[in-house]
């Protein structure tokens, strides 16, 4: 029996993948927390934040391509929508 | 006969191999020649050499070098060492270590191998990271038929496996590698036709695993896992079991070298059941 040596490489992920669209989605949508002043200046901060809600402002962490925009959008509407006729039914 | 891997990966090398050795005897008899094949499961096919910090090697296909004294290559890597370390110099590239390692086993196996030897030959696939290189390299090294190095997935990323080698191809490419053969002569197709069938069936069958995606934690698993699988089927098969072992994995890396994963252990007495 002779020792072959076989090999598989990008070539063979492109080829066996050709069918296939892949994309690398962001796994998940989180907000990054900035606090731009601090809410207890003067508190034990660590301390209030156990007691006390605050709201905090948020932004994206990062910037979501056009199209995935618009296909969560479509999402949110097509979800609105089948809430609105499940709850027409109910009625 | 064993099965040992490279993975060149985004992110680092990874090497694998079993840990088994098949050595064959022959005897006469009256009624003809009786072969008897014996394995050890306690062999280091995973090379680390000392001094060479950003490299390493695994080695497949003949496990032993000299017929009435037989060595394994693990065994020799103090010879090699004490060869590189007299002419103190220093880091060698990927490739330059590939051919000293390839310079080294070519002169052992022409010492003590016999002119008339047929059979597999002793392969080593050498990887690491030349100084200031952004990626590893791998290059096979074919004692004696083909002693200059190759590079493996020279343009990219990819795997690499050699010894016995049937399970993992057809896992990663989804059929045996005899299959092209067997079509040719069933079909008789032309040299050319085969070629085209076989880049075909990669095509439509290969596992889809990206590549250039893979972290080095998946490329370790999927190293060991391909070995494993090899190991667990053979099992239950009737032929030459020649993967076995602890298997013995090491990544190499652009900033931290040659890093062992797993290595057998040499203990004391085992508890048995």
């Amino acid at each position: 029996m002779e020792p072959r040596t076989d090999v598989a490489n990008t070539k063979n992920w492109l080829e066996a993948s050709r069918g296939i669209r892949t994309r690398a989605y962001i796994e998940s949508y989180m907000s990054t927390v900035s606090i731009g002043e601090r809410p207890f200046p003067s508190g034990n901060f660590y301390e209030s934040l156990r007691t006390v809600s605050v709201l905090l402002p948020t932004k994206r962490s990062a910037t979501l391509e056009p199209q995935l925009d618009m296909e969560f959008q479509a999402w949110d509407i097509l979800s609105d929508e089948a809430l609105a006729n499940f709850e027409l039914e109910l009625a | 006969m064993s099965l040992g891997v490279a993975f060149k990966g985004p992110e680092g090398i990874v090497l694998a191999a079993d840990s088994r050795v098949t050595l064959t005897a022959e005897m006469e008899r009256d009624d003809g020649r009786m072969m008897l094949p014996s394995t050890f499961d306690n062999a280091t096919k995973l090379l680390q050499i000392t001094g060479q910090d950003y490299v390493g090697a695994i080695t497949y296909g003949l496990g032993a070098i000299g017929q009435q004294e037989p060595r394994t290559p693990h065994s020799f890597l103090p010879e090699f060492e004490d060869e590189l370390s007299k002419e103190d110099i220093g880091r060698l590239s990927v490739e330059d270590l590939a051919k000293r390692l390839s310079s080294f086993f070519a002169g052992q196996w022409k010492a003590k191998m016999p002119e008339d030897y047929r059979g597999p030959d002793m392969v080593f696939l050498v990887g690491g990271f030349d100084k200031g290189a952004p990626y590893g390299k791998v290059y096979r090294v074919s004692i004696a038929s083909d002693p200059t190095p190759q590079e493996q997935n020279a343009d990219g990323f990819g795997l690499t496996w050699g010894g016995q080698l049937e399970y993992t191809s057809r896992l990663i490419k989804g059929f045996d590698p005899k299959l092209p053969s067997i079509v040719q002569a069933f079909l008789e197709l032309t040299d050319e036709q085969k070629s085209a069938l076989e880049e075909h069936l990669e095509g439509v069958l290969s596992s889809r695993i990206p590549y250039p995606f893979l972290p080095l934690q998946d490329c370790v698993d999927l190293s060991i896992f391909l070995i494993r699988t090899t190991m667990e089927i053979q099992t239950w098969m009737v032929g030459v079991r020649g993967v076995g072992g602890a298997i013995d994995a090491a990544t190499i890396t652009r900033t931290e070298g040659f890093k062992p994963v797993q290595l057998k252990a040499i203990v004391g007495q085992r508890k048995t059941a």
